[in-house]
């Protein structure tokens, strides 16, 4: 009698649960910050230490925050070119991003010396189209990642832009590159409909412009039915309030936070369990 | 009775979690400006990680490496600035293929700042030349190196080495290089960076030459390495118009 009380419990608690609910997660995102360590001299935006500050604030007022990057975290000031990467993967490492993309100039010294540099600090690395079986890269890199966050369940894949000529040959050697717009199509479908995926991420480094490379986020959004959220990179712009239609008429946003931190991208979204 | 209390909290069960799942109602993107207002937030941990390496960065950057004994600007149709890197970028080609290269060039888009007179620092070099460029040398034929001279021509003027020319009419005319008057169907050998020899900054011709050779050396270091040599044997560094455009 006693169990069956319990079970009684358990199936009005969850019944309980499960029909109330709304949930929201915050997406804090970055792109291209180019070892912008310390504030634009410029224009006196950005760096290490007040980018955290705000993230900690957030985390501090949010439940629920999920901070990415879209790749080129590497290359732009001396930092880079006297530490060679140490400075940039280390604090990346501080701020506790969940998930990273590879840019093209995480390649500029070569994947020896990224290997270095993730064997040191453990990032959360992913990426779906670069093929690095063959490579020293494999063990560093997820293909997709896995977040469980405010009862979501989040499917993240990343897609890396082609090399070929924005990398030296000699520096990505062993990598094949596989087509961004078939493996867009390929995750999206195994995060939603195999995982099960409450949301899908797509962390891409394409860009947004046919003149940097083919094919752009615009090109990934309308060709896949099942990416709720591109967190771009590689064009330096500012995306905000960017939408665009999926294969299924569904909206994809499209986000991206120009270069070297200058601004943090964020994205509220609201859930309800239906 | 109690068993099918048993059946019925199973179905229950399974109708409430079967077809419920999590739909977005409502998404709100904005940029968030890291401002000097986020300054008093600022994490304190992360600053004091940067701090130590700050430290070693600007002791680096600090660091003296020689004197120039003229400022240098970068203009057209020459410029001190152009001709002192054009001929930088000649004479590292030359010691990379152990033989003289023919001609430089360089765009003055590059030159991001201007050599102050007096101490030459690490951080000078780098204002000049924050990029990772690297040293290409093409071949092409005198033919095209001429087009590229009318581009030049018709820009006002570029940086170049090893060779003399003038703009008439918005062309390049009485070209010499090495002294010698241009021939269509000799090859030469040019100097530049890996940035024009991908037929940037409308250097079109560069990008389609008979031959290439990455060198691997980076711009930034052939000149830190240079303005080094020149203090080592006891010169400040100089740079003149020779009338290389005219």
């Amino acid at each position: 009698m006693k169990t069956k009380i319990f079970i009684l419990f358990v199936f009005i608690i969850s019944s309980f649960a499960i029909s109330s609910k709304t949930t929201k997660l915050v997406i804090l995102h970055t792109n291209d910050t180019h070892s912008q360590i310390e504030p634009a001299t410029s224009s006196d935006l950005g760096g290490y230490a007040r980018r955290l500050g705000v993230i900690n604030q957030i985390r501090k007022e949010e439940k629920n925050v999920l901070l990415l990057d879209a790749g080129d975290f590497l290359q732009g000031t001396p930092y880079f070119n006297f530490f060679g990467g140490r400075v940039e993967t280390k604090a990346l490492k501080m701020m506790k991003y969940d998930a990273i993309g590879l840019g093209n100039h995480e390649f500029d010294n070569g994947i020896d010396s990224l290997v270095m540099l993730l064997k040191t600090v453990d990032l959360p690395m992913v990426n779906s189209n670069y093929n690095v079986q063959n490579t020293k890269l494999a063990p560093y890199l997820k293909e997709y990642k896995i977040i469980r966050k405010g009862g979501l369940k989040i499917g993240i894949f990343a897609l890396g832009v082609n090399l070929e000529g924005l990398a030296f040959q000699k520096h990505f050697e062993g990598i094949k590159f596989n087509d961004p717009l078939l493996t867009a199509k390929v995750y999206s479908d195994f995060l939603k409909n195999r995982q099960k995926c409450d949301l899908v991420i797509c962390i891409s480094h394409l860009g947004v412009s046919s003149q940097d490379s083919s094919p752009t986020d615009y090109d990934v959004a309308s060709a896949t039915k099942h990416i709720d959220i591109i967190i771009g990179g590689h064009s330096h712009k500012i995306l905000v309030n960017e939408k665009k239609k999926n294969a299924d008429n569904k909206d994809v946003i499209i986000a991206q936070m120009e270069k070297s931190g200058l601004n943090l991208g964020r994205i509220d979204l609201l859930f309800e369990k239906r | 009775m109690k068993r099918s209390l048993l059946y019925f909290l199973i179905a229950f069960g399974m109708l409430s979690c079967a077809p419920k799942h999590w739909v977005l109602i409502s998404s709100e993107t904005s940029a968030i400006p890291i401002d000097a207002t986020t300054e008093e937030n600022a994490d304190t941990k992360m600053h004091n990680f940067i701090s130590q390496y700050k430290l070693q960065l600007d002791e680096e950057m600090n660091r003296t490496i020689g004197e120039s004994a003229v400022e240098m600007r970068a203009g057209k149709p020459e410029s001190l600035l152009s001709n002192w890197n054009a001929d930088i970028y000649l004479k590292s080609a030359s010691d990379f293929l152990n033989s003289a290269a023919d001609m430089a060039v360089v765009n003055l888009g590059s030159l991001r700042a201007p050599i102050p007179k007096g101490e030459i620092s690490v951080g000078t070099i780098f204002q000049l030349m924050p990029f990772e460029n690297e040293l290409v040398i093409l071949w092409l034929k005198g033919s095209e190196v001429n087009k590229l001279l009318d581009i030049f021509a018709l820009e006002g003027g570029q940086g170049i080495s090893g060779v003399r020319m003038e703009i008439k009419d918005g062309k390049a005319a009485n070209v010499l290089i090495q002294g010698k008057p241009i021939e269509n169907d000799k090859l030469y050998s040019i100097a530049t960076n890996d940035f024009l020899a991908g037929g940037n900054d409308r250097m079109i011709p560069l990008a389609t030459p008979v031959k290439r050779v990455d060198t691997g050396l980076k711009i930034r270091n052939l000149i830190m390495e240079y303005v080094i040599r020149e203090t080592q044997e006891g010169r400040k560094i100089q740079s003149k118009l020779d009338g290389r455009i005219r």
